[in-house]
Protein backbone atom coordinates (compact mmCIF):
# COMPACT_ATOMS: atom_id res chain seq x y z
CA UNK A 1 0.00 0.00 0.00
CA UNK A 2 1.41 3.44 -0.95
CA UNK A 3 1.35 5.82 2.01
CA UNK A 4 1.18 8.82 -0.32
CA UNK A 5 -1.83 7.70 -2.35
CA UNK A 6 -3.53 6.47 0.83
CA UNK A 7 -3.27 9.92 2.41
CA UNK A 8 -4.22 11.64 -0.82
CA UNK A 9 -7.34 9.53 -1.08
CA UNK A 10 -8.31 10.25 2.51
CA UNK A 11 -7.88 13.98 1.96
CA UNK A 12 -9.94 13.94 -1.24
CA UNK A 13 -12.76 11.70 -0.06
CA UNK A 14 -15.00 14.54 1.18
CA UNK A 15 -14.87 16.51 -2.06
CA UNK A 16 -15.38 13.40 -4.23
CA UNK A 17 -18.26 12.26 -1.99
CA UNK A 18 -19.86 15.72 -2.31
CA UNK A 19 -19.55 15.57 -6.10
CA UNK A 20 -17.00 18.37 -6.38
CA UNK A 21 -14.31 16.10 -7.83
CA UNK A 22 -13.78 12.63 -9.29
CA UNK A 23 -11.30 9.84 -8.67
CA UNK A 24 -8.54 9.52 -11.20
CA UNK A 25 -7.69 6.05 -12.55
CA UNK A 26 -4.87 5.43 -10.04
CA UNK A 27 -7.13 6.34 -7.14
CA UNK A 28 -9.92 4.13 -8.47
CA UNK A 29 -7.47 1.24 -8.76
CA UNK A 30 -6.21 1.79 -5.21
CA UNK A 31 -9.74 1.85 -3.81
CA UNK A 32 -10.51 -1.42 -5.54
CA UNK A 33 -7.57 -3.07 -3.82
CA UNK A 34 -7.52 -1.40 -0.39
CA UNK A 35 -10.13 -2.61 2.13
CA UNK A 36 -9.22 0.08 4.66
CA UNK A 37 -9.70 2.88 2.13
CA UNK A 38 -12.96 1.31 0.93
CA UNK A 39 -14.28 1.22 4.50
CA UNK A 40 -13.40 4.87 4.96
CA UNK A 41 -14.88 5.75 1.57
CA UNK A 42 -18.16 4.05 2.55
CA UNK A 43 -18.19 6.02 5.81
CA UNK A 44 -17.54 9.37 4.15
CA UNK A 45 -20.18 8.76 1.45
CA UNK A 46 -22.74 7.98 4.13
CA UNK A 47 -21.63 10.92 6.29
CA UNK A 48 -22.14 13.35 3.41
CA UNK A 49 -25.79 12.26 3.46
CA UNK A 50 -26.38 12.96 7.16
CA UNK A 51 -29.03 15.63 7.52
CA UNK A 52 -29.81 15.92 3.80
CA UNK A 53 -33.51 15.45 4.47
CA UNK A 54 -33.46 18.18 7.09
CA UNK A 55 -31.82 20.57 4.66
CA UNK A 56 -34.19 19.66 1.84
CA UNK A 57 -37.34 20.05 3.95
CA UNK A 58 -36.35 23.11 5.92
CA UNK A 59 -39.06 25.80 5.94
CA UNK A 60 -37.08 28.67 4.47
CA UNK A 61 -39.93 31.21 4.04
CA UNK A 62 -40.93 30.84 7.69
CA UNK A 63 -37.35 31.41 8.74
CA UNK A 64 -37.01 34.47 6.53
CA UNK A 65 -40.20 35.95 7.99
CA UNK A 66 -39.19 35.27 11.58
CA UNK A 67 -35.65 36.60 11.24
CA UNK A 68 -36.74 39.68 9.27
CA UNK A 69 -39.39 40.54 11.81
CA UNK A 70 -36.99 40.14 14.70
CA UNK A 71 -34.36 42.28 12.98
CA UNK A 72 -36.90 45.00 12.33
CA UNK A 73 -37.89 45.09 15.98
CA UNK A 74 -34.32 45.21 17.19
CA UNK A 75 -32.65 47.31 14.56
CA UNK A 76 -30.52 49.92 16.40
CA UNK A 77 -31.67 53.51 15.79
CA UNK A 78 -28.30 54.55 14.46
CA UNK A 79 -28.61 52.01 11.63
CA UNK A 80 -31.85 53.46 10.28
CA UNK A 81 -30.97 55.43 7.14
CA UNK A 82 -33.36 58.30 7.87
CA UNK A 83 -31.99 58.78 11.37
CA UNK A 84 -28.39 58.62 10.13
CA UNK A 85 -29.14 61.40 7.64
CA UNK A 86 -30.82 63.57 10.25
CA UNK A 87 -27.99 63.05 12.75
CA UNK A 88 -25.53 64.11 10.06
CA UNK A 89 -27.55 67.24 9.32
CA UNK A 90 -27.83 68.01 13.02
CA UNK A 91 -24.08 67.72 13.49
CA UNK A 92 -23.48 69.99 10.49
CA UNK A 93 -26.00 72.50 11.83
CA UNK A 94 -24.38 72.47 15.25
CA UNK A 95 -20.96 73.21 13.78
CA UNK A 96 -22.37 75.98 11.62
CA UNK A 97 -24.19 77.60 14.53
CA UNK A 98 -21.23 77.47 16.94
CA UNK A 99 -18.60 78.78 14.57
CA UNK A 100 -20.45 80.99 12.15
CA UNK A 101 -22.96 82.91 14.25
CA UNK A 102 -22.02 86.57 14.75
CA UNK A 103 -20.61 87.81 18.09
CA UNK A 104 -23.46 90.34 18.41
CA UNK A 105 -26.40 88.44 19.79
CA UNK A 106 -29.39 88.00 17.56
CA UNK A 107 -32.90 87.36 18.70
CA UNK A 108 -32.86 84.00 16.96
CA UNK A 109 -32.86 81.16 19.49
CA UNK A 110 -30.42 78.30 18.83
CA UNK A 111 -33.19 75.80 18.88
CA UNK A 112 -35.17 77.75 16.29
CA UNK A 113 -32.03 78.13 14.16
CA UNK A 114 -31.52 74.40 14.32
CA UNK A 115 -35.13 73.90 13.41
CA UNK A 116 -34.63 75.86 10.16
CA UNK A 117 -32.02 73.26 9.14
CA UNK A 118 -34.18 70.35 10.28
CA UNK A 119 -37.74 70.72 9.02
CA UNK A 120 -38.27 66.96 9.49
CA UNK A 121 -38.11 67.16 13.26
CA UNK A 122 -41.88 66.94 13.48
CA UNK A 123 -41.81 63.54 11.84
CA UNK A 124 -39.49 61.96 14.43
CA UNK A 125 -40.68 59.93 17.38
CA UNK A 126 -39.45 60.42 20.96
CA UNK A 127 -36.62 57.87 20.69
CA UNK A 128 -35.35 59.39 17.46
CA UNK A 129 -35.49 62.93 18.87
CA UNK A 130 -33.51 61.76 21.90
CA UNK A 131 -30.82 60.29 19.68
CA UNK A 132 -30.73 63.51 17.69
CA UNK A 133 -30.36 65.62 20.81
CA UNK A 134 -27.46 63.48 21.98
CA UNK A 135 -25.72 64.05 18.66
CA UNK A 136 -25.94 67.83 19.01
CA UNK A 137 -22.86 69.33 20.60
CA UNK A 138 -23.23 70.66 24.15
CA UNK A 139 -22.64 74.31 23.21
CA UNK A 140 -25.88 74.22 21.21
CA UNK A 141 -27.87 72.10 23.59
CA UNK A 142 -26.83 73.81 26.80
CA UNK A 143 -26.12 77.45 25.97
CA UNK A 144 -28.96 79.51 27.42
CA UNK A 145 -30.66 82.04 25.20
CA UNK A 146 -28.95 85.34 25.13
CA UNK A 147 -25.53 84.17 26.44
CA UNK A 148 -22.61 85.03 24.29
CA UNK A 149 -19.20 83.56 24.71
CA UNK A 150 -16.63 86.20 25.65
CA UNK A 151 -13.92 86.66 23.06
CA UNK A 152 -11.43 85.38 25.64
CA UNK A 153 -13.39 82.08 25.70
CA UNK A 154 -12.84 81.43 22.00
CA UNK A 155 -9.89 79.46 20.69
CA UNK A 156 -7.74 80.66 17.76
CA UNK A 157 -9.84 78.89 15.12
CA UNK A 158 -13.03 80.42 16.43
CA UNK A 159 -11.41 83.85 16.68
CA UNK A 160 -10.28 83.59 13.07
CA UNK A 161 -13.83 82.83 11.98
CA UNK A 162 -15.16 85.78 13.98
CA UNK A 163 -12.63 88.07 12.36
CA UNK A 164 -13.55 86.83 8.89
CA UNK A 165 -17.23 87.37 9.55
CA UNK A 166 -16.55 90.92 10.70
CA UNK A 167 -14.18 91.72 7.91
CA UNK A 168 -16.31 90.14 5.22
CA UNK B 1 -29.79 34.21 -31.19
CA UNK B 2 -27.58 34.03 -28.13
CA UNK B 3 -29.34 33.53 -24.87
CA UNK B 4 -29.24 36.47 -22.50
CA UNK B 5 -26.65 36.03 -19.82
CA UNK B 6 -28.11 34.72 -16.58
CA UNK B 7 -27.97 37.32 -13.87
CA UNK B 8 -25.34 36.35 -11.36
CA UNK B 9 -26.46 36.14 -7.75
CA UNK B 10 -24.93 38.73 -5.48
CA UNK B 11 -22.09 37.37 -3.40
CA UNK B 12 -22.28 37.10 0.35
CA UNK B 13 -19.99 40.14 0.55
CA UNK B 14 -22.39 42.13 -1.62
CA UNK B 15 -25.41 41.12 0.43
CA UNK B 16 -23.66 41.93 3.70
CA UNK B 17 -22.65 45.33 2.34
CA UNK B 18 -26.24 45.94 1.26
CA UNK B 19 -27.51 44.97 4.71
CA UNK B 20 -25.01 47.32 6.36
CA UNK B 21 -26.37 50.09 4.16
CA UNK B 22 -29.89 49.43 5.36
CA UNK B 23 -31.25 47.02 2.72
CA UNK B 24 -33.56 44.66 4.62
CA UNK B 25 -34.07 42.48 1.54
CA UNK B 26 -30.40 41.56 1.71
CA UNK B 27 -31.02 39.96 5.09
CA UNK B 28 -33.83 37.87 3.64
CA UNK B 29 -31.60 36.65 0.83
CA UNK B 30 -28.85 35.69 3.25
CA UNK B 31 -31.31 33.69 5.33
CA UNK B 32 -32.63 31.93 2.21
CA UNK B 33 -29.12 31.08 1.14
CA UNK B 34 -27.70 29.75 4.40
CA UNK B 35 -30.51 28.68 6.74
CA UNK B 36 -31.00 25.15 5.31
CA UNK B 37 -27.30 24.33 5.58
CA UNK B 38 -27.21 25.67 9.14
CA UNK B 39 -30.18 23.48 10.00
CA UNK B 40 -28.37 20.47 8.60
CA UNK B 41 -25.19 21.31 10.51
CA UNK B 42 -27.12 21.75 13.77
CA UNK B 43 -29.01 18.51 13.25
CA UNK B 44 -25.81 16.64 12.47
CA UNK B 45 -24.30 18.13 15.63
CA UNK B 46 -27.09 16.74 17.77
CA UNK B 47 -29.83 19.36 17.77
CA UNK B 48 -33.35 18.03 18.23
CA UNK B 49 -35.34 18.26 15.02
CA UNK B 50 -38.24 20.13 16.61
CA UNK B 51 -35.92 22.86 17.79
CA UNK B 52 -34.14 23.46 14.50
CA UNK B 53 -36.34 26.35 13.39
CA UNK B 54 -35.69 28.27 16.60
CA UNK B 55 -31.98 27.47 16.60
CA UNK B 56 -31.51 28.54 13.00
CA UNK B 57 -33.42 31.78 13.57
CA UNK B 58 -31.36 32.54 16.67
CA UNK B 59 -28.16 31.78 14.77
CA UNK B 60 -29.07 34.16 11.96
CA UNK B 61 -30.25 36.85 14.39
CA UNK B 62 -27.01 36.67 16.35
CA UNK B 63 -25.07 36.80 13.10
CA UNK B 64 -26.82 39.96 11.91
CA UNK B 65 -26.25 41.64 15.24
CA UNK B 66 -22.53 40.87 14.99
CA UNK B 67 -22.03 41.31 11.27
CA UNK B 68 -19.56 44.12 11.91
CA UNK B 69 -17.20 41.52 13.35
CA UNK B 70 -17.23 39.39 10.19
CA UNK B 71 -14.00 40.37 8.52
CA UNK B 72 -14.75 38.54 5.30
CA UNK B 73 -11.56 36.52 5.30
CA UNK B 74 -13.45 33.37 6.28
CA UNK B 75 -16.49 32.37 4.24
CA UNK B 76 -19.78 33.63 5.63
CA UNK B 77 -21.19 30.12 5.93
CA UNK B 78 -18.15 29.02 7.89
CA UNK B 79 -18.65 31.98 10.25
CA UNK B 80 -22.34 31.11 10.58
CA UNK B 81 -21.42 27.51 11.44
CA UNK B 82 -19.23 28.86 14.25
CA UNK B 83 -22.13 30.88 15.65
CA UNK B 84 -24.43 27.86 15.35
CA UNK B 85 -21.90 25.61 17.08
CA UNK B 86 -21.52 28.05 19.97
CA UNK B 87 -25.29 28.39 20.25
CA UNK B 88 -25.67 24.64 20.48
CA UNK B 89 -22.99 24.54 23.14
CA UNK B 90 -24.87 27.20 25.13
CA UNK B 91 -28.09 25.21 24.80
CA UNK B 92 -26.40 22.00 25.90
CA UNK B 93 -24.99 23.78 28.93
CA UNK B 94 -28.48 24.98 29.86
CA UNK B 95 -29.77 21.42 29.63
CA UNK B 96 -27.00 19.84 31.64
CA UNK B 97 -27.71 16.18 32.11
CA UNK B 98 -30.74 16.12 29.81
CA UNK B 99 -30.53 14.18 26.59
CA UNK B 100 -30.17 16.30 23.50
CA UNK B 101 -30.73 13.58 20.94
CA UNK B 102 -34.04 11.79 21.00
CA UNK B 103 -33.96 8.15 19.95
CA UNK B 104 -37.07 8.80 17.88
CA UNK B 105 -35.58 11.86 16.27
CA UNK B 106 -34.16 10.85 12.94
CA UNK B 107 -33.81 12.19 9.50
CA UNK B 108 -35.09 9.31 7.43
CA UNK B 109 -38.77 9.44 6.57
CA UNK B 110 -40.53 6.14 6.97
CA UNK B 111 -40.82 4.53 3.60
CA UNK B 112 -41.07 1.18 1.94
CA UNK B 113 -38.38 1.82 -0.65
CA UNK B 114 -35.69 -0.55 -1.78
CA UNK B 115 -33.60 -2.26 0.86
CA UNK B 116 -30.42 -0.47 -0.17
CA UNK B 117 -32.06 2.90 0.53
CA UNK B 118 -33.13 1.64 3.94
CA UNK B 119 -29.60 0.47 4.63
CA UNK B 120 -28.24 3.86 3.55
CA UNK B 121 -30.68 5.64 5.88
CA UNK B 122 -29.69 3.38 8.76
CA UNK B 123 -26.02 3.98 8.06
CA UNK B 124 -26.57 7.74 8.17
CA UNK B 125 -28.40 7.46 11.47
CA UNK B 126 -25.61 5.36 12.96
CA UNK B 127 -23.10 7.94 11.83
CA UNK B 128 -25.16 10.75 13.33
CA UNK B 129 -25.36 8.86 16.62
CA UNK B 130 -21.62 8.29 16.42
CA UNK B 131 -20.96 11.97 15.77
CA UNK B 132 -22.65 12.81 19.05
CA UNK B 133 -20.15 10.68 20.95
CA UNK B 134 -17.19 12.62 19.55
CA UNK B 135 -15.56 15.53 21.35
CA UNK B 136 -16.97 18.78 20.01
CA UNK B 137 -13.80 19.82 18.18
CA UNK B 138 -13.48 16.48 16.37
CA UNK B 139 -17.14 16.57 15.40
CA UNK B 140 -16.97 20.13 14.07
CA UNK B 141 -13.80 19.49 12.11
CA UNK B 142 -15.36 16.37 10.60
CA UNK B 143 -18.62 18.12 9.68
CA UNK B 144 -16.82 21.12 8.22
CA UNK B 145 -14.73 18.83 6.02
CA UNK B 146 -17.59 16.64 4.95
CA UNK B 147 -20.60 18.99 4.82
CA UNK B 148 -18.97 22.30 4.04
CA UNK B 149 -15.97 21.00 2.11
CA UNK B 150 -13.70 23.33 4.04
CA UNK B 151 -9.95 23.01 3.71
CA UNK B 152 -7.91 22.44 6.85
CA UNK B 153 -6.52 26.01 6.72
CA UNK B 154 -10.01 27.51 6.84
CA UNK B 155 -11.15 25.07 9.52
CA UNK B 156 -8.15 26.03 11.62
CA UNK B 157 -9.03 29.72 11.41
CA UNK B 158 -12.69 29.08 12.18
CA UNK B 159 -12.03 26.89 15.20
CA UNK B 160 -8.93 28.60 16.56
CA UNK B 161 -6.54 25.74 15.93
CA UNK B 162 -3.79 24.91 13.44
CA UNK B 163 -4.19 23.16 10.07
CA UNK B 164 -2.08 20.25 11.30
CA UNK B 165 -4.21 19.84 14.42
CA UNK B 166 -7.38 20.08 12.32
CA UNK B 167 -6.10 17.25 10.11
CA UNK B 168 -5.40 15.13 13.20
CA UNK B 169 -8.87 15.83 14.62
CA UNK B 170 -10.42 14.82 11.30
CA UNK B 171 -8.60 11.51 11.15
CA UNK B 172 -9.36 10.79 14.80
CA UNK B 173 -13.03 11.37 14.05
CA UNK B 174 -12.90 9.09 11.01
CA UNK B 175 -11.19 6.34 12.96
CA UNK B 176 -13.69 6.55 15.81
CA UNK B 177 -16.70 6.61 13.49
CA UNK B 178 -15.40 3.60 11.54
CA UNK B 179 -15.30 1.63 14.81
CA UNK B 180 -18.78 2.75 15.83
CA UNK B 181 -20.58 2.07 12.59
CA UNK B 182 -18.86 -1.23 11.72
Amino acid sequence: MSGTIHEMLQDRMPEVARGSADWDPSETAHLAGCAECRAEWDLIRAAVGVGEGVEREFDVPASVRAVSERLRRHRPLHRRPAVRTLVGLAAAAAIAIVFLRPVVPTPTAPAATAARFLPELDSLNVEELTLLAEAIEPPLAETPLGDDPALTDLDSTQLTRVLRSLEG
Amino acid sequence: MPLPAEPTSPSDHDLVAAWRSGDERAAARLVERHAPAIARFLYSSGAVRDELDDLVQETMFRAFRRLDSWRGDAGLRSWLFSIAGNLLKDEARKRKGRTVLSLADHDAPSHTGPDHELEADEARERIRAGLLTLPRLQREVFLRRVQLGEAYDAIAVALGTTPGAARVHYHQAVKRLKELVR
